[in-house]
């Protein structure tokens, strides 16, 4: 697990302000979620963390290290994994195989060692047998050989956390985990990703519009708009936070 | 300076024929967002079926006139049959398609007209005196002909796509299609339209310049690279920026050609793709091109 | 006895199958020379020849997803690097061979560059500006490489004194061999590099780019390594092509050269391991059939015919249909690591780099990056 330190952090898309001096800190093994409103800039956040954008101001601090020195593809090998919104999985793999693509950032065939066949066999049984534990650890093992299309989205969302998870990450980005789930599914999720948070040692920070599921699982909130923070606590203080029933439900007229 | 303007008129006659070519390549972009390899070989397919025309008795102008009808038509067929039941965003296939269209065309006419160059009259009479001086050049009637069709097709062309309802939702259709239905546009003819005019535009280049570059299978080869060229440096969806961009490329190639010798002949062709390489790298969409924007 | 048979990846039928179909191979390469006359046996060598060139193509094409009209150039700087090494400088045949892919793997990566840049449609237009500038440079720099002339002269002499290799004969079955060697090598090569790891990285980045970096896949890396590499392989086919056939032209290099690549791809099935090998012998040897049936090029118009037709029908390629009947006779079913395995995972270290006390139980890996279809029982 680790910490996440987001300090004073802006970005500015042409003549719209995305992110405007956010600052929050999620503390090692924190289940942390971010609501608001669409537009709020819940996901330009997520995607500055997860190093797809470069922000114009601010800093992102993972324990001590810059996260903002780290290119995009460099965030896996620190220990930061992220699911997409509209699935971030390989149709052309099957379950086991995407799962096995999680765990890249743990590999070490690199061109020379696969053309030289050095320690690949061996490393191979490994990646494919962790893989295969955490598709039992989340259920799904019987669709180990199953191409990742055409499946419910419910399963393939598991399956994203899966091949997430596979990274062996000190930080979860959870992009909107709970979309297009049934109620069932959302309570599943809901016990999944508290389960992944306690037995694997995670730093989670979920976006999500589930407000029901957020509230059960986040040890803290934080609510957005318009870039900027209005709101941080327990579930229960941002809950009832003027501004965040502002944003949500409107003023009194 | 004679030998200049020369040069800058020759070159300015080969720009003539990429603009023109690259209108076509325009035209199906703005119809369905593709790229079709194998326009030159469709002009160079129209070409011959206006010398087959002119053969049975037609006069010249007539039987450019009816490839230019049965180009039409066919352009239309093969986006019925070959493109739209693929699906939209199959590029690749889509790309696959031109090419094996590219090898059918390209051979088909081999084998029915044969391998030996055929000869086409011009629509405007081209003997050695008919032309027109200008500064020292001749500019001959034939040049001067295509020249003033393809003004009249690109400002045609840009009247429609910038002025008219069908053109704005040719320009929705191709980009958003589920959109363009749900607007009710009536896309998939939208998109025949597009290969249509295409088609229509090639056979009326091929059978233009034909009597100059007499009447081969490989005539196009080289156009269709130039006209790539001109397109992407022009923008995809601007006829007059893919013309003005083949005019100035057909020029630059060939003042670079005749006053820098290392280039020479051989290398010619080499400016006008060194430059296209230069223009992706800097704008990856092309000069005029509108870029694409991908949410994550 | 029911049909599809299913036998168990691992199991003793399963590797006397794939021993069975190598040696089949084996046998197949071997007895060749003795089953047709010299010139066939110079023919097959050609289309072998093609088949590397296009199991490179395969392998940036098929595999990664990056399109390609401009292969031909790597094909040409392979075969005019030996070209010119050999005959104009006297260097040895091997030597050049690998100057060549040298050459090629450095140019592919130079090309792989501005790649990362550019998408769809535009990479098209920037490979085929690659592909089409070749010939003219070669045309531009004739002192060197002999231009519109050509280059003669190249090539690759049997050893002295193995008497197999004796006389005319002889050195067509030498090079023979030596083709299929280089193209088991190739084959080899991307098969090491497309099973494992780094097909995954290859694979996931072509599925979702995104997803893929987010991962840990070095997009530029990847995509401009696999560039070259396509390319040497290719550069590999240009230079066996210049010492088999003797003769270098522009126009052999030229992008009727490329379109005849990427049909013979698409024929023989994009993304699969054999396809580049049925498409080679499709293409190499459709024309020289029809050129007996008929005067005029009607081979192009059977390709394009073919190219359009598989679009629609058969995407997968003729490998693509071959594999899915034979799907219908046997699956080999993929077997899950045993319990001991993946025990043993729940010990792991994060970072596999050191690596973990070996696994004594016995393989399972399946080394099929697509294994056969769904599991029968559950």
């Amino acid at each position: 697990m680790t910490r996440l330190v987001v300090d004073d952090l802006s970005m500015r898309f042409g003549g719209i302000t995305a992110l405007d001096g956010l600052s929050l800190t999620i503390e090692r093994g924190q289940i942390c979620g971010l609501i608001g409103p669409n537009g709020a800039g819940k996901t330009t956040l997520f995607n500055c963390v997860s190093r797809i954008y470069q922000p114009d101001e601010g800093r992102i601090l993972l324990d001590d290290l810059d996260l903002l020195s780290v290119p995009a593809h460099g965030i896996a090998a620190k220990g930061v994994a992220r699911t997409f919104q509209n699935l971030g999985l390989f149709p052309s793999l099957n379950f086991l195989e995407n799962t096995m693509a999680g765990a890249y950032p743990r590999g070490r065939t690199g061109f020379v060692r696969a053309l030289t066949r050095v320690g690949v066999r061996r490393e191979e049984r490994t990646i494919r047998a962790d893989a295969y534990r955490l598709l039992e650890f989340l259920e799904l093992e019987h669709l180990a050989f199953t191409p990742a299309a055409d499946q419910p989205f419910g399963t393939l969302k598991r399956l994203e956390l899966a091949r997430a998870l596979a990274a062996r990450p000190q930080l979860l980005l959870l992009d909107e985990p709970a979309g297009g789930l049934t109620h069932a599914e959302v309570d599943e999720l809901a016990q999944t990703i508290k389960r992944v948070r306690d037995e694997l040692g995670l730093t989670v920070l979920l976006v999500e519009h589930h407000m029901a599921m957020v509230m059960g699982i986040s040890d803290q909130v934080v609510a957005m708009n318009f870039g900027k923070k209005i709101a941080e606590g327990t579930p229960a203080e941002v809950r009832q936070h003027p501004e965040v029933v502002a944003a949500y439900l409107g003023t009194r007229a | 300076m004679d030998l200049l303007i020369a040069r800058i008129v020759d070159g300015f006659n080969n720009g003539v024929v990429y603009g023109f070519l690259a209108l076509a390549l325009v035209c199906v972009y703005r119809g369905t967002g593709h790229l079709n390899l194998a326009q030159g070989e469709m002009a160079m397919f129209s070409a011959f079926i206006a010398y087959a025309l002119h053969a049975v008795g037609f006069p010249v102008v007539l039987a450019i006139l009816g490839a230019v009808a049965i180009g039409f038509i066919a352009g239309g067929v093969v986006e019925r049959v070959l493109i739209r039941p693929l699906g939209h965003g199959a590029d690749y296939s889509i790309l696959l398609v031109t090419i094996g269209l590219f090898l059918v065309l390209n051979a088909g006419a081999g084998v029915i007209w044969g391998g030996d160059p055929l000869t086409f009259p011009a629509a405007v009479p081209s003997a050695p005196d008919d032309y027109i001086s200008f500064f020292g050049t001749r500019l001959r009637y034939q040049q001067l002909l295509i020249l003033a069709v393809l003004l009249v097709v690109m400002t045609a062309l840009y009247l429609l796509f910038k002025y008219t309802r069908l053109g704005l939702a040719m320009r929705v259709t191709a980009g958003n299609p589920d959109s363009a239905r749900l607007l009710g546009m009536r896309v998939n003819q939208i998109n025949s339209l597009g290969w249509a005019l295409a088609a229509a535009v090639g056979a009326l280049v091929g059978g233009l310049i034909s009597p100059s570059t007499t009447l081969t299978t490989g005539m196009m080869f080289n156009f269709l690279i130039y006209a790539a060229a001109a397109a992407t440096l022009g923008g995809f969806d601007s006829p007059g920026g893919a013309v003005l961009a083949g005019i100035v490329l057909g020029v630059l190639e060939n003042l670079i050609g005749s006053y820098i010798s290392w280039v020479g002949s051989d290398l010619k062709q080499a400016v006008a793709l060194v430059i296209l390489l230069g223009v992706l790298m800097v704008r990856p969409t092309g000069l005029f091109g509108t870029k694409k924007v991908e949410r994550v | 006895m029911a049909l599809p048979l299913e036998i168990r990846a691992g199991s003793r039928v399963d590797l006397s199958w794939r021993l069975g179909r190598v040696l089949g191979i084996v046998l197949l390469v071997v007895t060749t020379p003795y089953l047709v006359e010299t010139f066939r046996l110079s023919q097959i060598t050609g289309a072998l020849i093609l088949a590397i060139a296009v199991v490179g193509l395969n392998l940036l094409s098929g595999f990664a997803g990056q399109i390609s009209l401009g292969h031909a150039a790597f094909f040409g700087i392979g075969a005019y690097t030996t070209g010119v090494m050999t005959v104009t400088y006297d260097y040895g045949v091997v030597t050049s061979i690998v100057a060549g892919m040298a050459l090629c793997f450095v140019v592919g990566v130079v090309v792989g560059l501005p790649a990362l840049r550019v998408q769809g449609m535009y990479l098209a237009l920037v490979t085929l500006a690659v592909g089409v500038l070749l010939p003219s440079l070669i045309r531009r720099f004739d002192d060197l490489t002999g231009g519109s002339s050509g280059l003669f002269g190249m090539t690759f002499d049997a050893p002295e004194g193995i008497t197999y290799f004796v006389g005319r004969a002889g050195q067509t079955v030498w090079l023979y061999y030596v083709t299929v060697v280089a193209l088991l090598l190739s084959c080899l090569v991307v098969w090491n590099l497309m099973t494992g790891r780094v097909g995954r990285a290859v694979i996931t980045l072509r599925d979702n780019e995104a997803a893929a970096t987010v991962m840990g896949v070095n997009r530029a890396f990847v995509r401009t390594v696999v560039f070259g590499i396509s390319a040497a392989i290719a550069g590999l086919a240009g230079s066996l092509f210049a010492v088999n056939s003797g003769v270098l032209t522009p126009e052999t290099v030229s992008l009727l050269l490329t379109i005849n690549l990427l049909v013979a791809m698409v024929l023989g099935g994009s993304g699969s391991f054999w396809g580049p090998v049925f498409g080679a012998f499709i293409i190499y040897f459709v024309p020289v059939w029809t050129s007996d049936l008929s005067q005029g090029p009607i081979s192009g118009v059977i390709f394009g015919a073919l190219v359009i037709a598989l679009v629609f029908v058969l995407p997968g390629g003729l490998a693509g249909g071959l594999t899915s009947l034979l799907r219908r006779l046997v699956i080999v079913v993929p077997q899950p690591p045993t319990q001991g395995e993946v025990d043993q995972t729940s010990s792991l270290p994060d970072d596999l780099s050191d690596d973990p006390a070996g696994f004594e139980a016995e393989p399972t890996t399946d080394p099929e990056p697509r294994p056969a279809a769904r599991l029968a029982r559950r």
